[in-house]
């Protein structure tokens, strides 16, 4: 099949989008961004230094007042009008995508969804934004209310596996609550959210109520330290994770920081077998595994299972086309980097030397016309111990660790060793096993008969244990929360 | 003949580019258009496929969940392949309904179970082929 054109072949040095305007970056140094799949250089992303980040936060702040003042009702019409110009561009930014993060297109164009989604459910905060109230709550004659108010300006801070996504599950929510923000996109992908801007350029905020910096961590710490920033929403490794609730919490920010995770799927013997191989392998090697939803490890319980769906999985995962996103025919296209290869094989090399055995090995795969990409074909490992590497910690890659269980209990045994807790996902149509799953696992994201738990924009996207700090999630009501606070005003008419 | 492909399907996505290379193609024959009997015919079911395309084009952007990312290995596509070198216009148009009664009775099928939308606009769309291949028969 022909490739997808791509949008453009270069983007060339990035700028600054500061209030309202695109700006040449305060930067000594620029960093290459690679297209994956051929390892060119298609734009240059600046290392923005501190200086400029006052200039973008003083200019948030400033934009504050007449923001919040303007109706919600006006707020959510800019959204509209986002979410018409997201529509049209719709497909362009998941060419963007692919190009910049490898993944295959129609995942790009799934993700583009899901932003446009999350535009579409900020629309509705004349609703989700109302406060509410109790005549003669105080005492006869004396009124309470609690009132829902914007705080000022927020940040993301966010990661290169979701270009587009993640950024929108929190800053539609600050701003149609009524606060500015500021985006700083993850410097391996920046492309897309600065095309992204472009549009945002044109959709009517008034200048200041949303930016972007473009980056390295450097900038991630100015914004955790800067007194004008109320609060800092994060996405990324758990260490990371750990690092910016630590540190921005120092600060006195509100923040809300998603982690790594290690996610199980467990098949018991009276799962549905081909729907359900087909179903993992998507969740498996989506996004070539490079998501917090990916399944990691397998888990057949008892002989049965194991014996009808290990071979199953292992003949569809050799069947997985490997290549360059931009070909519609492509199942899973190469990781972010090559770095990120690197690291990938280290824990296939840390898999063989610690005695699990490789029975899909996808190092060696060779992509024609692609030589230079960071590929790497569908892994999986047998006989693989829950005290071994592989089986522990996040490989954020293709590679799949297949650990038998003897019951449903060892299994949930399994998931819980884990310090992770992000997603869980079961295969069964015993209703009985599924209630305790859902009842008995600790994890944000649970599955049944279904392998990416992926919440709707709707609804908050979950995390327990060292998946998630903080208390409110991205995306929903959750989101309303975390950009809001209540101001609670009781009144005697004398 | 269109640019279209009808390149083999190894996943949803491709599934759903093969139907839009079917109405693309079947939109261009009717469009050139044809003088005699079959003319308005020909321009009614350009319009029809137009409008489907459209359908898929949303479908495909506004339906499609991460089920679509569930890699397909058992469809042989080359069986709904049209032959494209007919030079009658009827007869490449009934060639090309008949194969996409075929293709959307299929594939509504295995969307049956992972994404009803899909399912019942490709169940819709083979019964319009149906419809579409009788009024050709009977030009």
């Amino acid at each position: 099949m022909a490739l997808l054109p791509e949008v453009k072949k270069n983007y060339g040095a990035l700028k600054n989008y500061i209030n309202g305007e695109w700006v040449e970056a305060d930067a000594d140094k620029y960093n290459d961004v690679v297209n994956p799949a051929t390892n060119e250089v298609i734009a240059k992303v600046p290392m923005t230094s501190k200086k400029q980040i006052d200039e973008a936060v003083s200019a948030a702040n400033e934009a504050w007042e007449a923001w919040r003042e303007t109706p919600p009702v006006t707020r959510a019409r800019v959204l509209f009008k986002m979410k018409e110009i997201l529509e049209q561009n719709y497909e362009n930014i998941a060419r963007i995508m692919t190009q910049e993060q490898g993944k295959a297109i129609d995942e790009a164009r799934g993700e583009a969804r899901r932003t446009i989604e999350n535009v579409e459910c900020a629309t509705s905060v004349t609703t989700l934004m109302m406060g509410y109230n109790l005549e003669d709550g105080a005492a006869s004659g004396i009124d309470e209310d609690a009132v829902i108010s914007p705080l000022g300006t927020f940040a993301a801070i966010c990661p290169f596996n979701f270009p587009a996504m993640i950024a929108f599950w929190f800053w539609p929510y600050a701003v149609a609550t009524g606060n500015t923000y500021i985006v700083k996109p993850s410097r391996q992908v920046p492309i897309t959210m600065n095309y992204i801007f472009e549009l945002i350029d044109q959709a009517g905020f008034p200048p200041g109520v949303v930016n972007m910096v473009n980056g390295s961590h450097e900038l991630a710490d100015a914004l955790m330290e800067h007194p004008g920033i109320k609060g800092i929403s994060f996405v990324g490794s758990t260490p990371i994770a750990k690092y910016v609730y630590e540190n921005s919490s120092k600060y006195g920010k509100r923040v809300q920081t998603q982690g790594g995770a290690k996610n199980s799927l467990v098949v018991m013997e009276d799962a549905v077998m081909d729907k359900t191989v087909a179903n993992m392998l998507a969740s498996f090697y989506g996004c070539t595994g490079q998501r917090c939803l990916a399944g990691a490890n397998l888990v057949p319980v008892g002989k049965k299972a194991y014996d009808i769906v290990v071979p199953k999985f292992i003949e569809g995962a050799k069947k997985i086309r490997v290549g360059y996103g931009l070909d519609e025919n492509t199942n899973m296209g190469p990781v972010v980097s090559q770095a990120a290869k690197k690291k990938i094989l280290g824990y296939i090399q840390k898999g063989i030397d610690e005695g699990a055995k490789l029975v899909l090995d996808g190092r060696g795969i060779k992509v024609p016309g692609y030589e230079n990409g960071a590929f790497i074909g569908p892994t999986i490992f047998e006989d693989v111990a829950p005290d071994m590497t592989i089986a522990k910690e996040e490989i954020f890659g293709p590679v799949v660790s297949i650990i038998e269980r003897d019951s449903f209990d060892d299994a949930i045994d399994l998931i819980h060793q884990s310090p992770f807790g992000n997603a869980a996902s079961i295969y069964t149509q015993n209703g009985r096993w599924a209630r305790d799953f859902r009842y008995r696992v600790q994890a944000g994201n649970i599955g049944i008969n279904i392998g990416i738990v992926a919440a709707m924009a709707y609804f908050p996207f979950g995390g327990y244990k060292d998946s998630f700090f903080g208390t409110l999630h991205g995306q929903g009501k959750d989101a309303i929360n975390f950009f809001t606070d209540r101001k609670v005003v009781i009144t005697r008419w004398l | 003949m269109a640019k279209c492909e009808f390149s083999e399907c190894s996943n949803f996505g491709s599934l759903l580019r093969f139907s839009t290379d079917f109405e693309e193609t079947a939109l261009e024959l009717y469009q050139k258009g044809v003088s005699g009997a079959a003319a308005e015919l020909f321009s009614t079911l350009a319009q029809k496929h137009k409008k489907r395309l459209d359908e898929l084009e949303l479908a495909r952007r506004e339906k499609l969940r991460e089920e679509i990312l569930e890699p397909i290995t058992d469809f042989d596509s080359k069986k709904y392949k049209p032959n494209l070198n007919i030079s009658d216009p009827v007869k490449m148009a009934i060639e090309l309904e008949e194969k996409m009664v075929q293709f959307y009775t299929d594939v509504s099928n295995r969307w049956k179970t992972i994404q009803r939308e899909i399912s019942r606009i490709c169940e819709r769309f083979a019964k319009q082929n149906e419809d579409f291949v009788s009024k050709l028969k009977a030009l």
